[in-house]
């Protein structure tokens, strides 16, 4: 009797609350949410701390409209299971809904931050940006929406009507014929591209290509295809897309600029320039346009081509650090440092880049403006303490100046950031040995590495300690490298003749002589 | 008794702390010629290298006089009408004033005064005077009755048309005669100059040069004791065939062997350095000895040069003056007359990279015993004003010698940096025998400066000697001095011809700081050595070799 009145128990025992969530889940899979909203319930008093539980309960009551229950149930898995990514994101669902776009961008912004793929935070953070009227970040949020749905046609819809409310007629008109490509597209082809997106999500990238290989040879859907592969770390297969969609298409913007834009990134930025040229003729509002143009240019050193779209892209964006900083390196390239002062001085106000105020540094240099290149350096170091080329650069301008005491400790820091840095330890080095410290400069020389400069300070620090046989060694190695340099052939020539070799001192400045007057 | 000590004691702690400053006195002394060089617009490289000064005490009566070479002007050049300029020799009044005495004397020079040297050629007694010129050379024999012959053509020493610079005079064959070494600095047309424009730190300038002209030719000439000299420059080994352009030179004995050696400050070329080899001949050993170039291996703009034993370690050392942007060099003479830049462990280089440096001394301007530096600074392109940091008119400046070979800048305590100016040649020397060095400072298109030292002879005892040789050349040109007072030893030599274009006193004048008793030694061209001990501090001695 017993043993059968314990088994009606046993079979009649409350269930745990993983299986309770077992049973929930696949009623959530068949989108029967007021199935599973009890079950959910009844985990969570089970197991009030268990995120899954709770995650998935705040889910079927968003699904079920219930939105305050929602909420709570989402803030609940944020504390107990940071960051909960997709906990946030729906949170930021729910604010939108009840028109709190401020808490809307809170929530979404770290989802979209995250790089991670989270449903489409990307796209919910531009709609909340473009409730809180930040047509830029809207701007910015959409065209990362579309880097991961690149058939999507309503994001570039969306897209068109933030640049017609922005003024930007051209872009938009751009953004809305893509929209309407877009959306006649095949739906084969919607799907090819969505599945697309799916097989590389997951790791499966030889499924992906397989299956891309049926796409139509439409430019639309190749640029689509193409920004996919592009995403995925498939930059041949990218490339590949854009030359033929642009092949068929000379017209297409958004062929021409993808194509310029992946050969940029393959390092072929000399055969970048003409498809980015192209783009920028057909759509001269685009500021990604430029500013590609502009790098492109930058980066095969064709520093006058650069300056037109580089000035363009800042017009439209003059805060920007990254942007300033290439267009300064254009005019600096070209001899105009004059021009490159008022753009880099903007730009020294951003706080978060160096690279501003390290070329405004170049630049006041460049105008014989020294002294106020030095307090560009100093400002430098104050404000990033933690980069080594600050430090570096005050230490360099102090010694432009003569003043080798103070670039000491400066090289010092730079080294202390950056240990081993050669630059830095042969520029301590020198002033060490300008102090009259030569022994402790001659480490530092010697961890400048094999370079012309070291050897020479070497030498010259060797001499003035007297190490005459030490110093000959070291010229007469770096002479095996560098016969033609006139410095080594003095430093030797004094090494001999303080070692009573007459004959050799004058043959070694006879040569120095000779390699001067060429 | 203790009182009277512990009085004496407070006093001289006193007065080694008053602070020495400069004043200008020129116009009080009359001396206000203005020094013309060029026009103010400075269009060519003619026009922007100034001109010399010559302490010499001409008339014997024991006062430094003083002369101021003057330039011209191209239009003054190409219409060879009578010269409007002249050179200015000032009389000594004795009271602080000066008395020019040009026309009296016949000392006006001609044409395009540059530098000057005082130096007695002919061992008469009587200082004579060299001065050197675009174009021909002048030496001026001392009549030693208040006037002046000229006796260039007789001499030899003319130097024909080219632009000669900061000659010197030695005995370097130790014959008992001044030679003279005259450094040519480049070739210039003066009647089709080339108009040039080139760019100085983004600064469009005419004033363009050195580079882009052809050098001239530096010159040795023996004296033959007859009043003439012979040009043995090729001989001598001083051919100067890579045609550097020679801005100064500077004779010593660099490497204590009895024998002056030479060193000549060529601008924007290596550094000339000639080693007496005994013989009449020398070797040019500027790289060997680590004198051409500056520390980084570089040509230096060498224009002034001082020589001078800064630490006391009985081996002359040697500072170079240079351009805008570059320290100045202090070579230490590590011994044996090899020598090592270390400018800015001396604390000379710091204070000097932003100034164009000329005229140079080393003189002990505060009586401490340890010799200080001086340079007279200006721009040479009027064109920088207002367009880069760097200026036209420029403040001198007095680097004090702080002991164990360190300089700290006093032109501000001073008052030396008072006024700004374009600088060129100047010349120290006591010219109102009250014990403390003074100095005078030619200002390019402007009047001189007088700068009397205010403190120097409360500062520190001192003792000034004034040599005669008798078998050495009667100037005592190379005679060596070791000085010793509490303990410490000094040295000098006595020099005809150093700094830029200029001459200073050649009385040796030795600071002393506390110390009273004096010994000396000196080591007269050609090995003789005479040695006076307890010699009275405070006062001039003048010693004749015995």
């Amino acid at each position: 009797m017993l043993p059968a009145l314990f088994l009606v128990f046993a079979l009649q025992s409350p269930p745990r609350a993983a299986d309770l969530l077992r049973e929930a889940e696949a009623s959530i899979q068949a989108e029967q949410f007021s199935t599973a909203e009890p079950l959910l319930q009844r985990a969570v008093r089970l197991a009030p701390s268990n995120a899954a539980a709770l995650y998935r309960l705040g889910y079927t009551e968003y699904r079920l409209r219930k939105l305050a229950p929602a909420r709570a149930h989402f803030q609940a898995v944020v504390r107990l299971a940071p960051p909960a990514l997709n906990a946030r994101y729906f949170l930021g669902r729910i604010a939108m809904l009840e028109n709190n776009a401020k808490e809307a961008a809170a929530w979404l912004e770290p989802v979209a931050a995250s790089g991670e793929s989270i449903y489409d935070a990307d796209s919910q953070l531009a709609a909340a940006y473009a409730a809180l009227g930040a047509a830029p970040k809207a701007i910015a949020a959409l065209q990362r929406a579309i880097a991961r749905a690149p058939w999507d046609g309503a994001l570039y819809y969306r897209l068109g009507q933030l640049r017609q409310k922005a003024g930007d007629a051209e872009l938009a008109k751009e953004a809305f014929d893509t929209a309407t490509r877009l959306n006649a597209a095949s739906r084969e082809d919607v799907e090819t591209l969505m599945r697309t997106a799916a097989l590389l999500g997951e790791g499966k990238p030889r499924e992906a290509l397989a299956l891309g290989a049926n796409i139509q040879e439409r430019p639309d859907t190749l640029v689509a295809l193409g920004v996919l592969y592009g995403n995925a770390a498939l930059p041949a297969e990218a490339l590949r897309l854009f030359e033929r969609a642009e092949a068929l298409d000379q017209t297409s913007f958004q062929a021409r600029f993808n194509h310029g834009l992946a050969l940029l990134r393959a390092g072929r930025a000399s055969d970048a320039l003409a498809p980015l040229t192209a783009a920028l003729e057909l759509l001269p509002q685009s500021q990604e346009a430029a500013m590609t143009l502009g790098l492109a240019a930058v980066m095969c050193r064709r520093y006058e081509g650069a300056i037109a779209p580089l000035e363009m892209a800042r017009q439209r964006d003059p805060a920007n650090p990254k942007l300033a900083a290439l267009l300064a390196t254009a005019y600096l390239r070209t001899g105009d440092a004059k021009s490159a002062l008022p753009v880099l001085k903007q730009a020294s106000e951003s706080t978060s880049d160096p690279a501003p105020l390290l070329l405004l540094v170049e630049a006041l240099n460049a105008t014989e403006a020294t002294t106020e290149a030095l307090d560009a350096a100093r400002l430098a170091q104050r404000r990033f303490p933690a980069i080594p080329q600050t430090h570096m650069a005050a230490a360099q301008q102090l010694v432009r100046l003569g003043r080798y005491q103070e670039a000491r400790p400066a090289f010092e820091q730079t080294l202390k950031l950056s240990p081993g840095q050669p630059e830095a330890e042969l520029g301590l080095a020198d002033a060490l040995q300008k102090a009259g410290q030569h022994q402790a400069a001659l480490a530092h020389y010697r961890a400048a590495g094999a370079q012309l400069a070291a050897s020479l300070g070497l030498a010259r620090s060797l001499i003035a300690l007297r190490q005459l046989d030490e110093a000959r060694a070291v010229l007469e190695a770096e002479l095996g490298r560098n016969r033609q340099d006139a410095a080594l052939h003095q430093e030797l020539s004094r090494v001999y003749a303080r070692l009573g070799l007459g004959d050799l001192a004058a043959e070694q400045t006879r040569l120095a002589e000779q390699l001067r007057a060429r | 008794m203790i009182r009277r000590l512990a009085a004496l004691v407070f006093a001289v702690s006193l007065t080694a702390q008053m602070p020495v400053t400069f004043r200008d006195v020129a116009t009080r002394a009359r001396v206000t010629d203005v020094i013309v060089s060029g026009g103010a617009v400075k269009n060519y490289v003619l026009e922007v290298n100034g001109s010399g000064v010559c302490w010499f005490d001409f008339d014997n009566d024991g006062w430094m006089d003083l002369y101021l070479v003057n330039g011209s002007t191209l239009a003054q050049l190409k219409s060879k009408a009578p010269a409007r300029t002249s050179n200015h020799l000032y009389r000594n009044n004795r009271d602080g004033t000066f008395t020019d005495v040009t026309a009296k004397t016949g000392t006006g020079g001609r044409g395009w005064g540059f530098g000057c040297v005082a130096a007695d050629y002919d061992n008469d007694g009587h200082t004579d005077l060299l001065v050197t010129n675009f174009g021909p050379n002048v030496l001026y024999r001392n009549r030693g009755d208040g006037t002046f012959a000229d006796v260039t053509a007789k001499a030899g020493i003319a130097g024909g048309s080219v632009w000669h610079a900061g000659a010197a005079f030695a005995d370097y064959d130790l014959d008992g005669n001044l030679d003279l070494f005259v450094p040519g600095y480049l070739e210039f047309d003066a009647a089709n100059p080339e108009f040039k424009t080139c760019e100085y730190r983004g600064v469009k300038v005419h004033a363009c040069g050195p580079l882009g002209y052809k050098g001239a030719p530096d010159a040795l000439y023996r004296n033959n004791g007859d009043g003439t000299f012979t040009d043995v420059t090729a001989r001598s080994g001083m051919l100067d065939t890579k045609l550097y352009f020679g801005f100064q030179a500077v004779w010593d004995d660099f490497d204590n062997d009895g024998w002056p050696d030479l060193f000549v400050g060529n601008d924007s070329n290596p550094n000339y350095f000639y080693r007496n080899k005994h013989d009449g001949t020398f070797e040019e050993s500027g790289i060997a000895a680590g004198l051409a170039f500056s520390a980084d291996g570089k040509e230096m703009s060498s224009m002034g040069i001082a020589v001078g034993d800064y630490d006391g370690d009985g081996w002359m050392d040697v500072f170079v003056t240079t351009f805008a942007s570059d320290n100045y060099v202090l070579f230490h003479n590590d011994g044996k007359g090899f020598f090592s830049d270390i400018s800015f462990a001396a604390g000379v280089g710091e204070p000097t990279v932003p100034y164009l440096g000329w005229a140079a001394f080393f003189f002990d301007y505060d009586n401490d015993g340890r010799p200080d530096l001086f340079c007279a600074n200006g721009h040479v392109y009027p064109e920088v004003d207002g367009a880069i940091r760097e200026t036209f008119r420029q403040p001198l400046q007095l680097l004090r010698n702080a002991g164990k070979g360190s300089y700290v800048d006093q032109s501000a305590p001073t008052g030396v940096n008072a006024l700004k100016q374009s600088a060129r040649g100047a010349a120290y020397a006591d010219f109102d025998n009250d014990g403390d060095l003074d100095f005078a400072v030619s200002v390019m298109d402007g009047k001189p400066l007088l700068l009397e030292n205010q403190g120097g002879n409360r500062a520190g005892g001192w003792i000034r000697l004034k040599l005669e040789g008798t078998k050495a050349n009667r100037m005592a040109v190379g005679a060596r001095v070791k000085l010793t007072a509490g303990g410490v030893a000094q040295y000098a030599t006595v020099r005809a011809g150093e700094s830029y274009l200029s001459s200073n006193d050649v009385r040796l004048h030795f600071g002393l700081g506390a110390a009273r008793a004096v010994d000396v030694e000196i080591q007269w061209p050609g090995g003789a050595t005479e040695t006076f001990k307890g010699l009275e501090a405070m006062r001039e001695h003048t010693i004749r070799q015995r």
